[in-house]
C-alpha cells in the first residue's frame, strides 16, 4: 500500500531517513518545476529543488498539518527561487555545465540537441505569467491533477483549467512561430 | 482548438535517471546524518511517560491543594460545635448549666431570674 505523505512526514520526524527518502523520490520533481516556473533555467531550478528538500526536512517540525507537505514545499520552492533570482540577477546566457561540457569537447550531440529544445521550450514559455507556467509545468510536465495543482497553489480548480488552456495555446503559437521563422529563414 | 497536453519532456530532468538518481543522493547526502541524529534522541515509551509525569504530578498536586481548600469552604470548619454557640443554646443542651432552683422543681427566686438573665452573682 502506499504510504500518504503525512505518514512519511511522521516517520521522518521520528528519525527514519528511507521514509524522507520516499518524500523525496515523490516530490523533487515538483519543486523542481516550480522553481523552473519562476528562475526558466533547467540547472538553477535543479540546485532550488535540492535546497528546498534540504529547507523542509530542516523546518518539517513546523508543518502544522503533515496532509500538506506537497503545498508547503512548493512554497518554499518558491519563495527560494525567488530569492535566488534577486541574489543571481545577472543571469548567464549559456548553461554553465554545458559550457564547460563544451569547451572540454564533452558535450554530446545528444546533449547539445536537449539543451537547444529546453532553451526554445523555454523562451516560447518567456510570455507567460509565473502562474500560467507553474500550472503548465505542474499538469504537462509533473502530471499533477488539475485539483492537485488547485490544492498546492492555493487556486479554485476552474482558475488553474482557465490557466493551463491560456498558457498551452500561447506557446503553441509562439512554437508555431518559431518554426515559421527557421522555415523562412532556410 | 487544440487544448492537448505539450510535450514537455525535454525539461523533465528524470530523462535522464542516473543523474536524477544523483540529485536526489546528493539531498539525501545532506539531511540523513541530521535525521539520523534525530532517531538516537527519539523518545522512548518510558522517557514520553516522564516527560508527562514531570508536568502532571505537580499539576495534580495543585489541584488537590484547590479541592481541599473548596470543600473546607463548603463543609465549615470541623471542631467543637459548642464553641460557637450562644449561652442560651449551651444552658440548654448540657446538665450542668441547668440551673438548681429548675433541677429541684421550685419557682425562682429574684436572684435565681437575675442570674438566668446573665446578671453576675
Amino acid at each position: 500500500m502506499l504510504d500518504s505523505d503525512a505518514r512519511l512526514v511522521e516517520q521522518s520526524r521520528g528519525g527514519d531517513p528511507a521514509a524522507f527518502g520516499r518524500l523525496v523520490e515523490r516530490h523533487l520533481r515538483t519543486a523542481y518545476v516550480v522553481a523552473l516556473s519562476v528562475l526558466h533555467e533547467p540547472a538553477d531550478a535543479e540546485d532550488v529543488a535540492q535546497d528546498s528538500m534540504v529547507t523542509a526536512w530542516e523546518k518539517l517540525d513546523q508543518l502544522d498539518d503533515p496532509g500538506h507537505f506537497r503545498a508547503w514545499l512548493l512554497q518554499i520552492a518558491r519563495r527560494r527561487a525567488l530569492n535566488f533570482r534577486r541574489d543571481e540577477s545577472a543571469r548567464r546566457g549559456v548553461p554553465l555545465e554545458l559550457a564547460e561540457s563544451a569547451a572540454s569537447g564533452a558535450a554530446t550531440d545528444r546533449e547539445v540537441m536537449r539543451h537547444e529544445l529546453q532553451a526554445r521550450l523555454l523562451h516560447a514559455m518567456e510570455g507567460l505569467t509565473e502562474t500560467e507556467r507553474a500550472v503548465l509545468l505542474l499538469h504537462d510536465l509533473d502530471g499533477l491533477k488539475h485539483r492537485e495543482i488547485a490544492a498546492s497553489l492555493e487556486l479554485p480548480a476552474g482558475t488553474v483549467r482557465y490557466h493551463l488552456f491560456n498558457a498551452r495555446r500561447a506557446v503553441r503559437a509562439r512554437l508555431t512561430d518559431e518554426q515559421q521563422e527557421d522555415h523562412d529563414a532556410q | 482548438m487544440r487544448n492537448d497536453p505539450l510535450d514537455l519532456t525535454p525539461l523533465d530532468p528524470s530523462r535522464d535517471p542516473e543523474r536524477w538518481r544523483g540529485m536526489m543522493a546528493a539531498v539525501m547526502r545532506r539531511v540523513e546524518p541530521s535525521i539520523r541524529s534525530r532517531a538516537a534522541v527519539a523518545p522512548t515509551v518510558l522517557g514520553l511517560i516522564r516527560g508527562w509525569a514531570r508536568v502532571a504530578v505537580p499539576a495534580a498536586a495543585v489541584m488537590a491543594a484547590l479541592a481541599l481548600g473548596i470543600s473546607q469552604v463548603l463543609t465549615g470548619p470541623t471542631g467543637p460545635v459548642l464553641a460557637r454557640t450562644d449561652p442560651v443554646e449551651q444552658w440548654l443542651v448540657g446538665d450542668a448549666a441547668i440551673p438548681a432552683w429548675l433541677r429541684a422543681d421550685r419557682p425562682p427566686t429574684p436572684a435565681d431570674l437575675w442570674l438566668a438573665s446573665g446578671g453576675v452573682r
